[in-house]
Parts: structure tokens; C-alpha cells; sequence
């Protein structure tokens, strides 16, 4: 195998930083946020397909896992349990923001918003609008292969580390990046 | 083009393809210009997602962390309060002692003038400025001012961010009587 196929997540790293967590340590959370916000947030834009929610829903995952951390009972099987926060808070979200709002056009709109308020110097409007076109895709993808596509992609994480995290065999995980990956070449076609 | 050589694409370009996967899917690649164009078209999509998602979703580092005072955690956004603390506390010495009565101008005594502060004291400012002397706990028992000419002395701890009243009494003793903490 070439592949990280064999690489998983090393969690028991974490878990001194966990224990501290439940007895109320501050300190310990703010770091464990600093070090897990990105595929929390990738969690998060899986399942919700809209970058402009992922803040508030961040946010309230952070405040669940801090209330919630005293029950947990096995501190090294803390992500599966911060994954299944991240992704009920998402799903909840998700579920009162669908009833108001639409959603494509915010994610263009942020996606083309948020280069601006911190423009990388070499990045042109072009570029912009490509990664707006991009995001809009990804966005209109099933829940079912935008959460896998999205942690494959932001986090680099492998086919056994997206099954262990969402609870599928990687045969599945493959499966469902397969077909992200299709949808993906079809709505993009020509544009980018 | 087939789901297998979808699939074996798939796996090069997430890294999981094995060696006999590899020239399965090298062979087919030479056969098929639809393979190879697929393989150009999906890298070329997998590089902007990846770039497009890692910007879009990297925690921004001016974003404060969850400000969660009803839940006990401090988190950044109250970073400011660590340091108007030992402001707070001193305005708490100086709120205390003229509650009880010790201050010398609230006793209208203008034969007793007030003990010399120490230097380093927050409150120490001569006559004028605050009459309770709050001194870092660091610096020391004996620049406390000599006993009986207060009643009451404040005792600021940068470590524990405390503030600790100390009465005084004539026989030149100390006795912690209350610790605030801030």
C-alpha cells in the first residue's frame, strides 16, 4: 500500500489535555480548540454546505463540549464523541436555518467576500471567483458525499480516518468520494 | 469510462492505491484519452477544492474563542479582565476601609498623619492619594507600616490575584480576616 491507509489517529495524545478539560481547566480548552478547530469546522461544513453558519455553529460545539465534557467517560474516545456534538449541533442548525434562508447564494456571496477582507497579495479576482464557483459546488453536493469530500480535502484525512470518524467502512468512504468527485467534474464542467 | 478505473483514479489521487493498482490503472491510462483527460480534470478540481476548503475553513486567529461566562470558561474574550484585577482590587482595599471607618481622614484626626507607604505599594502615592496600604505580598513583612497606626491593611497577590485584609492590632500582629479573590 502507498497510501496512509495504515495511519490513524493518534488520540491518546490528546487525552491528558481531555482529563483536564473535566476538571475545569480553561487553559486545556483553549488549546484543544486551537488544535482541533479546523476539521471540527470541516465536520461542520460537511454537514451544513454553508460557510457562513460555521462560525455560530463552532462556536456552540465549543460551549457543548466544554458543559459536556465532565460525563464523558472514556477521555480517549473524546473525538468520535466531539465528532457526534459537531455533527448534531450542525444537523440542528441546519434544520432552523433551512426554514428561513437559502443557501447557495450565501456561500457565494461569503466566498467572494471572505478573500477580500484578507487579500492574499498574488490572489486576483479571477481566482476568487473560481474558488466561489468551487465552494458553490461542493455546497450543492449531498450531505452524504459532501462530508467525506470535505474532510478529505481540508484535513487531508485518509480513507480510515474518515470511516473511523463517520462510522463507515472505507470501502463506503471511497465509494462516496467517487461519486462526490463525478457530481463535482459535472456541475463544473468547463468552468474552472 | 469504467467505475474501476473511476475508482483506481480516485484512490492515486487520495494516495491509497496500491503498487498493482498503480499499473492496472497506468495501463489504462495509456489505452483511454478519457481516463487521462478525467485524471487531469479531477487533479485539477482536487487542488482548488483543497485550496478553496483549507482557506474557507482555517479557524481565523482574530476570531475570540467562545466566550462562555455562563459556562465557566474563560476563554479570550475576557483576557482583559486579568489585567484591570489588580486595578479592581485596590479600588476594593479603598472601598472596604473607608466602609469601616479606618481611613484617618474619615476619623478627622489631623494630629495623626498617616504611616509612610511602602514604595512599590499600588495605593502609595503620599498623603494625598489612597490611604490604605495595599502592598504586594512579595515584598515582604517588613515593610508593612508599624503597627497601630492601622487597623486595617491590604495585601495585593499578583500570583493569586488576591486580595487579602489584614488586621492590625497594637501588639504588632497580623491576622488574615478576609481574602477576596478577583
Amino acid at each position: 500500500m502507498i497510501g496512509p491507509e495504515a495511519i490513524r489517529f493518534d488520540d491518546e495524545v490528546e487525552r491528558p489535555v481531555i482529563e483536564a478539560i473535566q476538571r475545569g481547566d480553561a487553559h486545556a480548552m483553549n488549546e484543544f480548540v486551537h488544535r482541533n478547530a479546523r476539521w471540527v469546522r470541516s465536520v461542520i461544513f460537511g454537514v451544513l454546505g454553508r460557510i457562513r453558519d460555521v462560525d455560530d455553529v463552532t462556536q456552540r460545539v465549543w460551549l457543548k463540549v466544554w458543559r459536556e465534557a465532565p460525563r464523558l467517560e472514556d477521555p480517549s474516545r473524546w473525538r468520535p464523541w466531539v465528532y457526534r456534538i459537531a455533527r448534531n449541533t450542525a444537523t440542528d442548525a441546519g434544520r432552523a436555518l433551512k426554514r428561513g434562508r437559502e443557501a447557495l447564494e450565501q456561500v457565494a456571496d461569503r466566498a467572494l467576500r471572505a478573500p477580500a477582507s484578507n487579500p492574499p497579495p498574488d490572489v486576483e479576482a479571477a481566482a476568487r471567483e473560481q474558488q466561489a464557483l468551487m465552494l458553490e459546488a461542493i455546497a450543492s453536493l449531498p450531505e452524504l458525499y459532501r462530508e467525506p469530500f470535505v474532510l478529505k480535502h481540508a484535513e487531508g484525512m485518509s480513507y480510515r480516518q474518515i470511516g473511523d470518524l463517520l462510522g463507515l467502512p472505507t470501502d463506503t468512504v471511497e465509494t462516496r468520494l467517487v461519486r462526490a468527485r463525478r457530481l463535482l467534474r459535472e456541475k463544473l464542467a468547463g468552468k474552472v | 469510462m469504467d467505475d474501476r478505473t473511476e475508482h483506481l483514479i480516485t484512490r492515486r489521487l487520495d494516495g491509497e492505491i496500491t503498487e498493482d493498482e498503480s499499473l492496472e490503472l497506468d495501463k489504462q491510462l495509456i489505452r483511454s484519452p478519457e481516463a487521462r483527460g478525467c485524471l487531469a480534470e479531477q487533479e485539477r478540481i482536487d487542488a482548488l477544492a483543497g485550496q478553496t476548503l483549507r482557506a474557507i475553513l482555517a479557524p481565523d486567529a482574530s476570531q475570540p474563542v467562545p466566550q462562555a461566562e455562563s459556562a465557566g470558561w474563560p476563554g479570550q474574550a475576557n483576557r482583559w479582565w486579568r489585567y484591570l484585577r489588580p486595578v479592581a482590587a485596590v479600588a476594593a482595599a479603598v472601598t472596604l476601609a473607608v466602609l469601616v471607618g479606618t481611613l484617618p481622614i474619615s476619623r478627622s484626626r489631623p494630629d495623626k498623619a498617616p504611616a509612610p507607604l511602602a514604595d512599590n505599594s499600588p495605593g502609595a502615592g503620599g498623603q494625598s492619594t489612597s490611604q490604605v496600604p495595599v502592598i504586594p505580598a512579595n515584598s515582604g513583612w517588613s515593610n508593612l507600616p508599624q503597627a497601630g497606626q492601622h487597623k486595617l491593611l491590604g495585601v495585593f497577590d499578583d500570583e493569586t490575584q488576591s486580595l487579602y485584609l489584614l488586621e492590625m492590632n497594637r501588639r504588632s500582629s497580623a491576622s488574615p480576616s478576609a481574602v477576596m479573590d478577583f
